[in-house]
């Protein structure tokens, strides 16, 4: 789950603040059910056709924030960087993401939810620095080096010595409800 | 693909869902926020 503390910060990371007013008919829409809509903006998303303000960039935590952000450990390894998400990954695809809505599961039940995913895969440094063993718990999103929005891994991970952290296609996903 | 890479591939999954909802109302109260302290 996305600590709904950063909401202001996603919503400046994911739409040009100066349009605020242009989205507020299609925040209210997101509140109701209209699937087409939904689509309309997982497609823009996916065809970069929103602003970003600011270059989102993924990072990897061992430890993830205190609920006011602060607090988190990014993996340590000596080769590792945070990875653009508005690059094109190996495959020359762009990163993310992928149009579409699925019905929403648990607390969103019986709402459509539009589904953004990565279309390429997501690759960190290869870690050299020998005798390195650390578990990865979460991810952070950041923008001109400040933590946007932050959420768990599905499952723990742990890396190490000559490893690759990946996130496979359609491995990263973000649903908006 | 490189083959002798992908070997060392470790994967990683997120799944995470945005409450647009919650968002909205927070950065409405932000926007009232602001006007209010002009």
């Amino acid at each position: 789950m996305i600590n709904t503390y950063y909401g202001t910060k996603i919503l400046n990371a994911f739409f040009n603040t100066a349009y605020q007013s242009k989205y507020t008919a299609w925040f209210n829409a997101m509140q109701g059910n209209n699937s087409q809509l939904k689509e309309d903006t997982a497609e823009a998303l996916a065809e970069n056709k929103i602003d970003f303000p600011v270059e989102p960039v993924l990072a990897l935590f061992t430890k993830a924030p205190e609920a006011d952000g602060t607090g988190y450990i990014e993996a340590t390894y000596n080769e590792y960087n945070r990875v653009s998400l508005t690059q094109k990954g190996p495959a020359g695809n762009q990163i993310m993401a992928t149009a579409g809505t699925e019905d929403g599961t648990g607390e969103y039940a019986g709402k459509k939810v539009a589904v953004v995913k990565n279309q390429d895969i997501i690759v960190f440094p290869e870690i050299e620095e020998e005798e390195y063993s650390e578990t990865i718990v979460g991810f952070g999103v950041f923008g001109n080096n400040n933590l946007l929005l932050w959420g768990e891994l599905t499952a723990p991970t742990p890396i190490e010595t000559q490893e690759i952290p990946v996130f496979r296609v359609e491995q990263f996903v973000f649903k908006l409800a | 693909m490189d083959k002798e890479l992908e070997k060392k591939y470790k994967p990683m999954q997120a799944n995470v869902t945005v409450d647009l909802k919650l968002l909205f109302r927070e950065q409405q109260a932000k926007e009232q926020k602001e006007k209010a302290a002009e």
